[in-house]
């Protein structure tokens, strides 16, 4: 895994992986407890 | 020669509801084991029956991460196996806990099911439950590990040589 000769390239090591699997995560969670919700605004 | 065919399916319980009791899903073999599984089997409390899934899947988890992980032709791969089956099962139960979170509908009962634990039709029976299964998760790895470094240690091999 080579560190590219580009600025900052030590940057898409870290944000890969939360584009990846930190930013499913966060989204999967949080859909999931909206689509659950009982009543959000009294449908 | 007249022969006598045998009903083995049966409606569930109303015809007009397509629900099938098949051998498959209502045969005293198939009840009896489902009906015993830790979920279902009457009478545990949620912590009792999440510490029994906790140990059976952190145990069975730890064997395809030592064996198939990127570390597995290393001397590491016991220690990655171990880690990687306890990182899943951390997993696993920040998602039990999140369905603990949105207040559970009741378990669907079945032909198979027909009585579910009360138990688990609350958000603190499935946060307990979640609680236990990550205790249970990691001894079964745990577990799993050892057994496998008493193997992999060659102590064992002394009772090869009863068989000559």
């Amino acid at each position: 895994m080579i560190i590219a000769s580009y600025a900052a390239s030590f940057l898409p090591t870290i944000l890969v992986p939360i584009i990846g699997w930190v930013f499913p995560a966060v989204v999967m969670a949080f859909l999931f407890i909206y689509i659950e919700r009982e009543d959000p605004s009294g449908i | 020669m007249t022969t006598e065919t045998v009903r083995v399916v049966k409606p569930a319980d109303d015809p007009q509801i397509g629900n099938l009791a098949t051998p498959i899903n209502s045969s005293p073999f198939t009840k009896a084991f489902i009906g015993n599984l830790p979920a279902y089997r009457a009478g545990l409390s949620p912590q009792r029956r999440g510490l029994e899934i906790g140990m059976a899947h952190g145990y069975l988890l730890f064997g395809p991460f030592a064996y198939t992980s990127q570390f597995r032709n290393t001397g590491v791969n016991d220690v990655v196996g171990l880690i990687e089956a306890v990182i899943l099962v951390v997993i696993l139960t920040i998602c039990l806990s999140l369905y603990a979170s949105v207040t559970p509908k009741k378990p669907i009962q079945t032909v198979t099911t027909p009585n579910t634990p009360a138990s688990l039709e609350t958000s603190e029976g499935w946060s307990e439950f979640a609680s236990t299964f990550l205790i249970g998760g990691i001894g079964g790895a745990g577990f799993a590990y050892l057994l496998y470094e008493v193997f992999k240690s060659g102590v064992l091999e002394t009772f090869g040589n009863l068989v000559q």
